[in-house]
């Protein structure tokens, strides 16, 4: 037995729509609403397209188009009860595609060709209204995982960010109730919803998540032949909402890091433009490898740029992975995590379980997952010398950390394994990187251009 | 609220005679590193560990300790790379200094004592123990999927001491296309496979497997192959031998069902969800994480049992304790 290095956190409350404060996000969108709806879902009927498409090579369920079009149904119900929105469901024209091999990219190109027909034919059908208020339903066969040319990656590269869609395999169709709720929940967020803020707000004024990987481009039958640095930042307010996200593709490592700079810089300024303040509490959220040395002192120099310019900014760097072998094994939960648990490794390094066992009220332990759950490790990597303590500068980032596993705006579950800063800054990253991948295969046309700014999450 | 808590971590305290375990510290280039001496140091048929460190200017400082010899041993094994070693002497490492010795030594001498072991993004995994035989005999494609229990292990230094961190896992692996094509025969295979299939496919170019569709039997100058699209994107024409189901069962379900029968694939689905704690089942919530600290011990007492514990290093004995680190104290906590 050894003195106590370990804690567990609050579970963060959400708050929704007419102040209403809950945990759980199905019953606190079935009672208050969501927090905030944009102004075109106020006022007029959205609209949900379905698009089917088919693969000749399986045999597709008879009533493949059956069950999608009553998924649909079922979906447009979901949409009134948890958001409030009037629905125009277009099931009667559905449009439909006939692909053979979803894997061969012959066929992909095909399939990417078609899907441009339809956008367009879509565009002159319902011109503004599609990329201001409509939602297009793709129904198709899952793909295998991890595999860039497929159809999924396919149609996100054709319609992007610019309409809002939603791919629904015939695994969410087998089992509609769970799927139904996440779908509508993560288009409501694509088309600009704020389903709910946390009710207590984080100590920090911005989050800025980062995420990085490497794109390698390769010939048939030889090596890598080169590559190119992909980079991504996730920013997320003191309430615990996404409010952009970039992506940047750059030859050089040098480069990527300045991008990443300029933007942790200009989302602190607009922080002190929106808010008057002239001091801004800021917290950087690396995934993947740790920030290199370089790294941290370009950062250190853009907080110094800032000091110039009047404005005082006290920061912290994180570093967050899963990639970690160790488990925190609650007696009193059945040898399970408890969610919020943590374990202080060192004053700058801890381990978090973020999900795990929780309890609701007098019942017993709710186990929110099956299987035992990763455990984080979050290392303070840097920090503002103005700061206090190691150990408590550290609590604080695991508060923050927990706190934003339950913003992911996606799926309906109490929490996720990890903030939204690093998981949303990661799949821009391997969602951008994917697209890329695709263009440069099929030699596509895509909507996405690199260094955009997007707005609404339409990655989720 | 404050409530009591016990928290139980997956790791075990090593325990040594001394704080310092005598080395032989080298120093060599980065290109003589690369083409001679790691290869030297990393083959299991010569008793040695070793820690590296990359130094500024092309160069590596290497500390190498002996497993279960002298350390003159080690001096008289290093004469093989003698030519390509720039400067030796006799040195020594601080415990906590030592953690890649320690996994090391733990790993090369798992591998003599008949366990198959992998070093990957700097955790080892090693796996012996087959399991679920009985069920998998059962089956009608006993030979499709073998399942190991696998432990991937990484000692850590935390406040007060060096820790070796055990997490059981399950281990699937898949049959190869070769076996495939023998039991399926060449109509029923190339059909099934025109579906796409996951897989996992040698690349000549990275010379490893990696993550692939298979989507095509052919007929080439070079014999039999499979034409895959690696997760990339990329294209290729792979031997059959070198191209292997994935080992996800539940990846596999339309293949094995479409092929096997909904029972072959159930009997293998289970045993996937039964022995990998990272999908559980329902019920298993008051169950698995009771079996994942015991697996822990488990391979605590495998390893002990195969005489691989305790190690001596140089002239330092090394070994862990068999309970994994408990800790306890009070937990404030909102309950809702």
């Amino acid at each position: 037995m050894r003195a106590e290095r370990f804690g567990n956190l609050e579970v963060p409350k959400r708050r929704f729509g007419g102040g209403f404060i809950e945990v759980n996000p199905r019953r606190g969108l079935s009672k208050g609403g969501p927090y905030a709806s944009p102004a075109r879902i106020k006022e007029e009927a959205t609209l949900v397209i379905p698009l089917i498409v088919k693969s000749s090579v399986y045999e597709e369920p008879q009533n493949f188009k059956e069950k999608a079009m009553e998924f649909l149904d079922k979906l447009c119900e979901e949409f009134r009860k948890y958001f409030r929105m009037s629905v125009e469901n277009a099931k009667e024209e559905p449009y439909e595609v006939l692909i053979t091999n979803p894997y061969k990219p012959a066929e992909l190109q095909r399939l990417s060709a078609e899907l441009r027909r339809i956008k367009n034919e879509l565009r002159d059908r319902y011109g503004d209204a599609l990329e201001q208020r409509a939602v297009v339903l793709i129904f198709a066969r899952q793909s295998l995982k991890y595999q860039k040319l497929s159809p999924y990656y396919v149609s996100k590269c054709v319609l992007g960010h610019e309409i809002a869609s939603q791919v629904v395999t015939d695994v969410a169709l087998s089992n509609f109730d769970m799927s139904l709720a996440n779908v509508s929940l993560g288009v409501f967020a694509k088309l600009g919803g704020i389903p709910w803020v946390l009710n207590n707000f984080l100590p920090v004024d911005v989050v800025v998540g980062v995420g990085k990987t490497i794109i390698k481009y390769r010939e048939e039958g030889r090596g890598e032949v080169s590559q190119d640095y992909l980079g991504s930042v996730a920013i997320v307010g003191a309430n615990g909402v996404i409010s952009e996200v970039r992506a940047k593709v750059a030859s050089t490592k040098e480069e990527l890091a300045s991008w990443i700079g300029s933007n942790v810089q200009r989302a602190v300024s607009e922080f002190v433009l929106s808010s008057g303040t002239e001091e801004v509490s800021l917290s950087i959220h690396y995934s993947g490898k740790k920030p290199s040395k370089d790294e941290l002192d370009g950062l250190k120099e853009v907080i110094e740029d800032l000091k110039n310019k009047k404005i005082k900014v006290s920061y912290k760097v994180l570093h967050i992975t899963d990639d970690v072998n160790a488990s925190l094994l609650c007696k009193g939960c059945n040898y399970y995590p408890a969610s919020g648990l943590y374990y202080l490794l060192s004053d700058k390094e801890a381990y978090l379980t973020p999900l795990g066992a929780l309890k609701l009220g007098s019942s017993g332990p709710y186990y929110s997952f099956t299987g035992i759950p990763r455990t984080l490790k979050v290392s303070l990597v840097d920090a503002s010398e103005d700061n206090e303590g190691g150990a408590s500068r550290l609590t604080e980032g695991l508060r923050e950390v927990y706190y934003l596993t339950f913003m992911h705006i996606a799926g309906m579950q109490i929490n996720i394994n990890e903030p939204i800063t690093t998981k949303y800054s990661r799949d821009v990253a391997r969602l951008v990187g994917s697209v890329v991948c695709v263009r440069k295969k099929l030699g596509m046309e895509c909507s996405i251009s690199l260094g955009d700014v997007y707005e609404r999450p339409w990655f989720l | 609220m404050i409530e009591r808590a016990n928290v139980i971590l997956n790791c075990f305290a090593l325990k040594t005679s001394d704080a310092n375990i005598s080395t032989v510290k080298a120093l060599v280039s980065d290109e003589s590193y690369r083409l001679h001496v790691k290869h030297f140091l990393q083959d299991p048929e010569v008793s040695i560990t070793y820690k590296v460190k990359r130094l500024p200017k092309g160069l590596f400082e290497i500390h190498v300790a002996s497993i279960d010899v002298s350390l003159d041993e080690v001096e008289n094994s290093i004469e093989k790379v003698k030519d390509h070693i720039m400067d030796k002497e006799r040195s020594s490492l601080e415990l906590l200094k030592a953690k890649e010795l320690i996994e090391r030594a733990l790993f090369k001498k798992l591998i003599t004592k008949g366990w198959s072991c992998e070093y990957r993004h700097g955790y080892y995994t090693c796996y012996r123990e087959k399991l679920g035989e009985n069920e998998i005999a059962s089956t009608k494609a006993p030979w499709l999927f073998t399942f190991y229990r696998e432990y991937r292990y990484k000692t850590m230094v935390m406040t007060d001491g060096l820790y070796l961190f055990v997490e059981p896992r399950l281990r699937v692996e898949g049959t190869d296309f070769s076996s495939l094509l023998k039991y399926l025969g060449d109509g029923v295979l190339d059909e099934v496979i025109s579906k796409g299939v996951s897989c996992i496919a040698y690349r000549e170019s990275e010379k490893r497997y990696r993550r692939a569709v298979a989507v095509r039997l052919i007929n080439s100058t070079k014999g039999r192959r499979v034409e895959v699209i690696y997760f990339d994107g990329e294209e290729a024409q792979v031997e059959l031998e070198k191209v292997k189901l994935i080992g996800n069962v539940l990846w596999l379900k339309g293949f094995v069902t479409g092929l096997f029968g909904q029972e072959a694939y159930e009997t293998y689905a289970q045993l996937q969800r039964r022995y990998s704690f990272s999908l559980g089942t329902k019920e298993s919530k008051y169950t698995m994480g009771s079996e994942f600290k015991e697996e822990s011990k488990k391979f605590i007492k495998n390893v002990r049992d195969s005489n691989v514990l305790p190690l001596r290093l140089s002239d330092v004995v090394v070994d862990v304790e068999d309970k994994p680190l408990e800790v306890d104290g009070n937990a404030s906590r909102e309950v809702w």
